[in-house]
């Protein structure tokens, strides 16, 4: 067997079970990071363990209403399969580029952590759960907590993510927005990720997360709870409170990108918004 | 003979092939070539036995280098610095300024202590990590305190002016940073030759101006150094001056070594280091009369030069050449300083100190129009320039100047007027902006004349074919294309008998540094002239050499020590508006639309001037909104492509762009210069827009969202 | 170490080697394959473009593992086609090149966009080409050129 380049799932669980790593899939993520000089390999392990070829991993499928997404399917693939939750693809068509959109993955997106991830964050709005596989067993974490800081996760050396299992979002009413510094090819300064269900004029579900706005992506589960059972107008009255609390729920910073201020103003500006619009 | 003083007459070239008019559009001659892939840059040139160079930078702002440990050296690896230096420490730019390498002491974070060199990169790579250099660490400066370069001028009376004023009105107005971006990074490449000569061939603008700093950095005879310009990958300024220290570095590698040597930048280390935009602050005063008329104008400018002072005394002069916009004032007092800090020095970029002067006028212009509630338009056409008006240096606007009528165009194609109703009511954030510019062609005052004394050659083979020597390069501007048509033209030749090859200092005079819109006025004027005589001493069948050398226009005087006359020969002038819409949300800025109108006498060739427009507009007012580099604590922030984020196919807006004719009586075919106008009026127009839609007054740029936030929340209406 | 196999501008090769170097380096470096160039190595400027199985990708974020058993073009590859010579004639005749660094960048772009969307509005150009980033056109003219290329190249793709 190619040792770098596995041919099956059971091969890429071996590997990582000897002391093999890290994976690799798309590698848009990795291959900047480790990056030392033009003509000069990056500085990847020699033991990594290369899976973005590894069909058995890239399938989409529906399984006891949940959308199976394989590791290895790249965010393009996801695009125009019919079965991605239309969150998730809005979330998808503002991230990164065309170039970068033909090999990411949303296991990648998830495995490096960054706080301004966009599929990471429409994932989470969606309460979806990653199966994480070694040669020892299977679990699944949901998404919320799988990242513990910017550049960390709970992935285990010996693991390899091989599928997000995904609640499909028919029915809800969803808004992805991510404001970036351009309108293309951009890092969220902040990012938005709302899902509303409403049966009979009653929030049934609310969910709403932020990106790029603290180290990990901002959900409160007390407002969330609380917005269940209300009708819209009442869910609309009660925006002032929501507002509040979410203002002191995320955490956002100055560096390169942006300000703190901006962030939170333009953060709950778009709160508002999508509140507003139901 | 023709008078080599004398205008050029409108020339049509000879019916049938390959133009009727000058002006018809021709393929671009090396556009296959780059689309195919075949294009040699520096970074593409295969070398045998080459030595693969990276530097080692200061990390500190400012202090004394107390030692420099280096790891032991594998076979081939060398380590070059300022010890290996044959001849002075010290590049030449104006005069002799940064050194090669520091010695001893350092100015900025990243300036350059030692190459390391070896035949493989990653050798290369893992010793220059293991370089260890210890410092004394000094208090940087970073406040605008230490002044490299003052000048100061007046026009008028401007004491009197102010003292008899009905009002005066002050506003301050700041610019920052912006960084060329172009696509290729620099690069640099050297070889040794026989004799200790060394031949470097490299990413640049300006062939003589590499070689004249070797010279003196090697301590040798000219001949010793020879300059080829590779193709280039983008420059707009950037690869003026900076590619005069990455070849004399390169060079006294070469030299140690006596191998060949590589150095090509990263992009990172490109945008911390090399040389950007002057940040600048600026006040302007104005006195007015009773009927809000701008009768005396006071201006202070600084611009922040960085550690090494570079061209930035010649970018301040532009600057402050510039303190009346489009303008006519008659009395001014014009003063400004280039201050020395302790960050990554600044230098040239399109437009060249323009920008940041035309977005402090153009802007306190409607802000004086608001404060006197007249139509900033109207207010704007009771100060133009006209044709017969002392120019803010007391030189003379001789030419016509059509400014009035392309305010016309502009507003019409863009229906301003009912804009300007529309965009009052509802709810959105929508606005537009207008700006009126020039652009001084060629270099400031008697630099022509005095320093460059710019010579071009044509030479003639037996079989009729024409080639081109010149110093001045093609970086993507076209002007291996443009200058071709205009000595093709001229003989009434075809144009696939006049060849321009890349510019080699061994086989080509010096016409000159490929800067200031110069090139194809002055440098294609001189051409123009040259195939005027080989066409008329043309011998069918022999080889044949023709030279011109430039010749100052009569009458155009400009006195260096007073800031007094003629700053330039000749003006570009242009007309921008700008619409926009601000989400009310995000504060973010969506372009809708651009609409242009330039006067650069003639485009020699109508896609060339477009693609010039197109690119100088969107650099412009991407300036205005969208580049934001911070230097913070002598680091820049913003350091890859990512964090400095320049426009994408999708942030560009339809734009309608048109060119009107106004010959110039000493340019070829009557052209002026146009490199560099197109870029001046985008920051102003899309700022003024911002403010319309906004309701605040815009004083600094970038206009970011977070900026524009501010002034949502705290601003002046 | 790993041996990669993979299909080069329409030639299977071999690459034995470092599995992690970039796909960039590969083809300048060991194929002699300088079309493709590298502006910024980060993913960003898009000059690094190239096909894969007929989309586009950075070749400086790929890692050479990851073109096993995938068909690879480079503007090398691509210039013999009659794609090419449409897209060609266009990027000409609009004066889409300037200083031409970003341009078979763009080429390839144009090329994966129009083999999925023969007849693409102006907006869904500029998304196809919004990796990949040109300095001196201000772009209008290179979304010009790509619109021209797919009205006549007609039935080519």
């Amino acid at each position: 067997m190619n040792k770098a380049i596995p041919g099956s799932r059971r091969e890429a669980l071996e590997l990582l079970a000897i002391g093999g790593g890290p994976v690799v899939a798309g590698g848009t993520d990795l291959m900047v990071k480790r990056r030392r000089w033009a003509g000069v390999s990056p500085a990847i392990a020699e033991g990594a363990v290369y899976v973005a070829n590894l069909s058995e991993l890239s399938r989409i499928r529906v399984d006891a209403g949940l959308v199976e997404i394989g590791a290895t399917a790249t965010l393009s693939q996801l695009l125009v399969h019919p079965l991605v939750p239309a969150l998730l693809k809005a979330a998808i068509r503002v991230t990164a580029s065309p170039g970068i959109r033909n090999a990411a993955t949303l296991a990648g997106n998830l495995a490096n952590a960054s706080p301004a991830a966009d599929p990471a964050l429409a994932l989470a709005c969606l309460d979806a759960v990653v199966r994480l596989e070694s040669a020892s067993g299977v679990r699944t974490v949901p998404v919320v907590g799988f990242s513990t800081g910017p550049g960390k996760t709970v992935l285990r050396p010996d693991e390899l993510i091989t599928a997000i299992l995904v609640p499909s979002d028919d029915g809800a009413t969803v808004r992805f927005e991510k404001v970036g510094g351009r309108k293309a090819d951009a890092i969220a300064k902040v990012a938005f990720a709302g899902f509303v269900k409403v049966d009979d004029g009653v929030v049934t579900r609310f969910s709403v997360a932020f990106g790029a706005v603290g180290p990990t992506v901002v959900r409160d589960a007390k407002i969330e709870e609380s917005a269940t059972g209300l009708s819209l107008e009442e869910l609309k009255r009660q925006l002032p409170r929501i507002r509040e609390t979410y203002g002191v729920a995320i955490r956002p910073i100055d560096d390169q990108r942006s300000t703190a201020d901006y962030r939170r103003t333009v953060a709950l500006n778009l709160l508002s918004d999508f509140i507003g619009s139901l | 003979m023709p008078d080599p003083g004398a205008p050029l007459k409108r020339i049509r070239s000879k019916g049938g092939f390959p133009m009727n008019d000058i002006h018809d559009t021709v393929v671009r001659r090396d556009a296959a070539a780059k689309i195919a892939g075949r294009a040699t840059y520096v970074g593409d040139l295969p070398i045998a036995g080459v030595l693969h160079a990276r530097t080692v930078r200061s990390t500190i702002a400012k202090g004394e280098i107390l030692s420099i440990a280096v790891p032991p050296l594998p076979q081939d690896c060398f380590v070059v610095g300022a010890a290996d230096v044959p001849g002075e420490n010290a590049v030449r730019i104006i005069f002799k300024d940064m050194p090669v390498f520091a010695d001893g002491e350092v100015r900025y974070i990243g300036e350059p202590i030692l190459l390391v060199c070896g035949p493989d990169r990653a050798v290369v790579f893992d010793l220059a990590a293991r370089v260890v250099v210890r410092y004394r660490e000094d208090v940087p400066v970073f406040a605008n305190v230490v002044a490299g370069a003052r000048y100061a001028y007046s026009k008028g009376d401007p004491e009197k002016a102010f003292a008899e004023a009905v009002r005066t009105v002050r506003e301050s107005f700041s610019t920052g940073y912006q960084e060329q971006a172009y696509i290729e990074p620099q690069g640099m490449v050297g070889y040794p030759e026989d004799g200790g000569k060394v031949t470097l061939v490299g990413s640049m603008q300006c062939p003589y101006y590499v070689k004249n700093a070797v010279v003196g950095v090697l301590g040798c005879a000219e001949d010793r150094v020879r300059v080829i310009q590779a193709e280039t990958g983008g420059a707009f300024g950037g690869k003026e001056e900076f590619p005069s220290l990455t070849g004399a570095q390169v060079a006294v590698a070469v030299r140690k070594t006596g191998r060949p040597v590589s150095l090509l930048y990263e992009r990172t280390e490109d945008v911390e280091t090399t040389t950007k935009r002057h940040p600048s602050t600026i006040e302007l005063t104005a006195a007015l009369d009773c009927d809000d008329r701008v009768v005396g104008l006071m201006a202070t400018v600084a611009i922040d030069a960085g550690a090494y002072l570079g061209l930035s005394g010649v970018v301040l002069s532009r600057a402050l050449i510039a303190a009346t916009g489009a303008y006519t004032v008659p009395h001014l007092r014009v003063e400004g300083t280039a201050y020395l800090t302790n960050t990554v020095p600044t230098g040239a970029f399109r437009g060249f100190g323009a920008p940041q002067m035309f977005f402090a006028v153009e802007m306190f212009m409607g802000h004086l129009a608001a404060r006197a509630g007249v139509d900033p338009i109207a207010y704007r056409r009771r100060h133009l320039a006209r044709r017969g008006d002392l120019t803010s240096t007391s030189g003379l606007y001789r030419d016509p100047i059509l400014v009035d009528g392309m305010i016309d165009r502009v507003l019409e194609r863009s229906d301003y007027r009912r804009k300007v109703r529309e965009f009052k009511k509802g709810d959105a954030w929508r606005g537009i902006g207008l700006s009126v510019f020039f652009h001084g062609c060629g270099f400031t005052g008697s630099g022509e004349a005095d320093h460059i004394k710019a010579r071009v050659r044509l030479d003639k083979d037996s079989a009729g074919t024409v080639t081109i020597r010149i110093a001045s390069v093609d970086m993507g501007q076209g002007a291996a294309t443009a200058l071709s048509k205009i000595v093709a033209a001229v003989l009434g030749r075809p144009l696939e008998t006049v060849v321009f090859p890349h510019p080699d200092t061994d086989l080509a005079p010096d016409s000159g540094p490929t800067v200031a819109s110069r090139t194809t006025m002055i440098v294609g004027g001189l051409l123009a002239r040259a195939a005027l005589r080989l066409k008329e001493e043309w011998t069918e069948g022999s080889a044949q050499s023709v030279e011109e050398r430039y010749v100052q226009p009569e009458g155009i005087v400009w006195d260096e020590e007073r800031f007094l006359g003629d700053a330039y020969p000749a003006y570009s002038w242009g007309v921008v508006a700008v619409e926009v819409e601000v989400d009310r949300r995000t504060f973010q800025v969506d372009l809708k639309g651009v609409w242009s109108c330039y006067d650069a006498g003639t485009a020699i060739d109508p896609l060339l001037a477009e693609g010039q427009a197109d690119g100088g507009l969107t650099q412009g007012i991407a300036y205005g909104y969208l580049e934001r580099m911070e230097v913070k604590d002598g680091r820049v922030r913003q350091k890859n492509l990512t964090d400095y984020m320049i426009p994408t196919a999708v942030d560009v807006c339809p734009a309608d762009t048109v060119f009107i004719e106004n010959p110039y009586a000493f340019g070829p075919f009557g052209a002026k210069g146009l490199g560099e106008l197109t870029l001046v009026g985008g920051a102003p127009a899309v700022a003024a827009a911002i403010e319309h839609a906004i309701g605040r007054k815009i004083s600094s740029i970038p206009a970011t969202p977070e900026s524009i936030m501010e002034l949502i929340e705290h601003g002046t209406r | 170490m790993a041996r990669v196999e993979f299909n080069l501008n329409h030639r299977d090769v071999v690459y034995d080697g470092d599995a992690s170097r970039r796909l960039l380096d590969v083809l300048r470096i060991d194929f002699g394959l300088v079309g493709t160039k590298e502006g910024c190595g980060e993913g960003e400027c898009g000059a690094c473009s190239v096909l894969i199985d007929h989309a586009l990708y950075n070749s400086c974020m790929v890692p050479v593992a990851n073109a096993h058993g995938r068909r690879i073009v480079t503007i090398e590859g691509f210039r013999e086609s009659e794609r090419y010579r449409v897209i060609e004639a266009s990027f000409l005749s609009e004066g889409a090149v300037q200083c031409g660094f970003c341009t078979p960048g763009m080429v390839l772009a144009a090329e994966a966009l129009l083999s999925n969307d023969p007849h693409p509005t102006a907006a869904a150009v500029a998304d196809a080409l919004s990796g990949n980033l040109c300095r001196c056109t201000g772009y209008r003219m290179i979304v010009r050129a790509v619109l021209r290329a797919s009205k006549d190249g007609e039935g080519l793709w």
